[in-house]
């Protein structure tokens, strides 16, 4: 049951965002230097070099990317939440960042890129297993 | 050769990529996004002189070390060359199973020092081999130099051992904490979310997808080593197929096959004493993807970096995409196929949903009646998943006049390598 995938939230590098997640926000690598959004966390800015973070907050809504309608799992380990579907979302705030995240919401059917859908801090497992960590997920 | 480290997605870049439509090849490639790694002019210096496989099978708990060996000698055999004349081996390094130096004296039972190089193997390295080939060949530190691949992912998914394709993907740190724990894995999912970003800027429809598997099907149906040539699939059978990883059926999905493939290379001019008509290469190159594999990060998400490497190695070889004859690419789904298909020039970019309709794809149909005769064997999504090897030995199969779905005067053959991180672009041509 538990052998579902879980996040190392207390790895150094990671921890910040998922930190932030327990006390439902969500935040992102900057750097210090240029300003630039960095993701996923890298140990130098791309864009500059620079190796300054701050992890910044973002609000709660972003843009729909894309998305995916998972009918089987092939990983058995998430067999436990199929059907699922993982999403790709951008956020005007934070340009150049694209979080994987989860739908968790209705209507499936009527899923449209770039439409608006809001940020919803609720347990990875949602609403099928419960694995104690707080993950932004999106309705 | 090329060690990429991954690199996440500039401010700037968030504007270019929301507007892609309408774009050509050529705009695609003056971006940011990727590059070519640089090459020197090998032009005409390397023939592929033997090609050979295995049989390839559903999980069959054969070997993969034997499965290559069985692979090398059919290539040898067909080069008319004994083992105990290669001075050079090719495989992947890093990957678990491949056939080394010392798998090559034990199986053949030769002493010989061999030339070694991890640079080989399938995906974009059955397109690079050649060249690494070509610069061992130059410096005189080998001459006959055999490339190999081989896979037993078939035995491994069955046998739940934790290989298989997905295994390096999950292990990736990134991918490990903010991708598998949404869901967001394996290969599937990630290119069915590029298929809908696909159909979302350029109008690309499932059925020009299933055009792709279709097409792929009728040729492994007349192929003897196709794994699935005993299996019809028409567009109305794909159409009536169950959702699977929407928006991908299961047919727009490659096999999983146990299978071994390899190639022989000699300098051109000793390649007219081999068995066979030589296989000239022309022309090669190869690209990368600054976003590496985290696919969700791809800036070009709906472009590879065939759009770097295809003109570079048209370029050495002096030809254009008009000039192909014969096509095959790395086709792990059907959006990755119709991708590199755009971006390799044979149609504009967005363009290839309704160029990959009807029988453009068919090998009967050829280049002079508006035809690309692509993937021949039936690809890895109806032939094998030698994850590309296959492809190569398809095309050397074609230029010999040799082949099952035979293209008439096939003169140049173009493979299309991919990793997902990177692509190679291989142009052969029929030997004098």
């Amino acid at each position: 049951m538990m052998d579902f995938p879980l996040p190392d939230v207390a790895r150094e590098s990671l921890k910040p965002f998922w930190d932030a997640a327990a006390s439902r926000r969500l935040v992102f690598p900057r750097c210090a230097a240029c300003g630039a959004f960095c993701w996923y966390p890298q140990p130098k800015c791309p864009d500059c070099g620079g190796a300054d973070f701050t992890w910044t907050e973002v609000g709660g809504t972003a843009r729909l990317f894309s998305w995916v309608v998972v009918r089987r799992a092939l990983h058995a380990p998430l067999k436990p939440i199929a059907p699922y579907v993982p999403v790709i979302l951008e956020f005007a705030e934070a340009p150049g960042v694209r979080l994987v995240s989860r739908w968790i919401g209705e209507d499936t059917g009527e899923l449209a890129i770039g439409q608006e859908v809001r940020i919803a801090f609720e347990d990875l497992g949602h609403p099928h297993i419960r694995t104690g960590i707080l993950a932004p997920l999106a309705s | 050769m090329h060690k990429l480290t991954y690199q996440s997605v500039p401010e700037k870049t968030v504007a270019q990529k929301i507007e892609t439509r309408n774009m050509t090849s050529r705009d695609w490639a003056n971006r940011e996004w990727g590059g070519l790694v640089p090459y020197e002019d090998i032009a005409g210096e390397v023939a592929i002189v033997g090609v050979g496989e295995t049989a390839h099978t559903a999980n069959s708990g054969r070997d993969p070390i034997a499965m290559a060996g069985e692979a090398i000698a059919n290539a040898l055999d067909d080069a008319g060359i004994r083992p105990d004349q290669v001075d050079g081996i090719m495989f992947r390094g890093g990957m678990k199973d491949q056939f080394t130096d010392a798998d090559f004296r034990r199986h053949f039972g030769t002493d010989r020092a061999l030339w070694v190089s991890s640079e080989g193997g399938a995906m974009t390295w059955a397109g690079t081999a050649p060249y690494e080939a070509a610069l061992a060949m130059r410096q005189k530190k080998a001459s006959v130099i055999v490339n190999t691949f081989t896979v037993d992912w078939a035995s491994q998914t069955k046998a739940d051992t934790g290989g298989g394709p997905g295994e390096y993907h999950r292990e990736e740190v990134m991918k490990a904490n903010f991708e598998v724990p949404f869901g967001f894995y394996p290969q599937p999912v990630y290119f069915a979310a590029i298929a809908r970003r696909h159909m979302h800027e350029f109008g690309t429809t499932e059925a020009q997808l299933g055009a792709i598997a279709v097409s792929s099907r009728r040729h492994a149906n007349t192929h003897p080593g196709a794994v699935m040539r005993e299996k019809r699939l028409t567009i109305e059978d794909y159409l009536a197929r169950p959702p699977f990883i929407d928006p991908f059926r299961i047919e727009d999905c490659c096999l999983i096959s146990d299978g071994a493939a390899a190639y022989v290379m000699t300098a051109a001019d000793r390649a007219r004493d081999c068995a066979k008509p030589p296989v000239i290469v022309r022309g090669v190159a190869e690209s990368f993807d600054e976003a590496d594999t985290f696919f969700a990060q791809h800036r070009a998400i709906t472009a590879t970096p065939q759009v770097f490497s295809a003109p570079a190695a048209y370029r050495m070889a002096g030809i254009g995409a008009a000039d192909v004859d014969v096509l095959a690419v790395y086709d792990p789904f059907t959006i990755v196929a119709l991708m590199q298909i755009e971006d390799m020039g044979f149609c504009e970019k967005g363009g290839g949903g309704a160029f990959v309709e009807g029988d453009r794809l068919d090998f009967r149909r050829g280049r002079a009646r508006g035809g690309l005769p692509f993937n021949t064997h039936g690809g890895l999504l109806s032939h094998s998943y030698v994850l590309g090897i296959s492809h190569v030995v398809e095309l050397v199969r074609q230029l010999r006049g040799e082949a099952a779905n035979q293209v008439a005067a096939a003169e140049i053959a173009v493979y299309g390598g991919f990793t997902g991180g990177s692509c190679s672009t291989l142009v052969l041509g029929k030997g004098g």
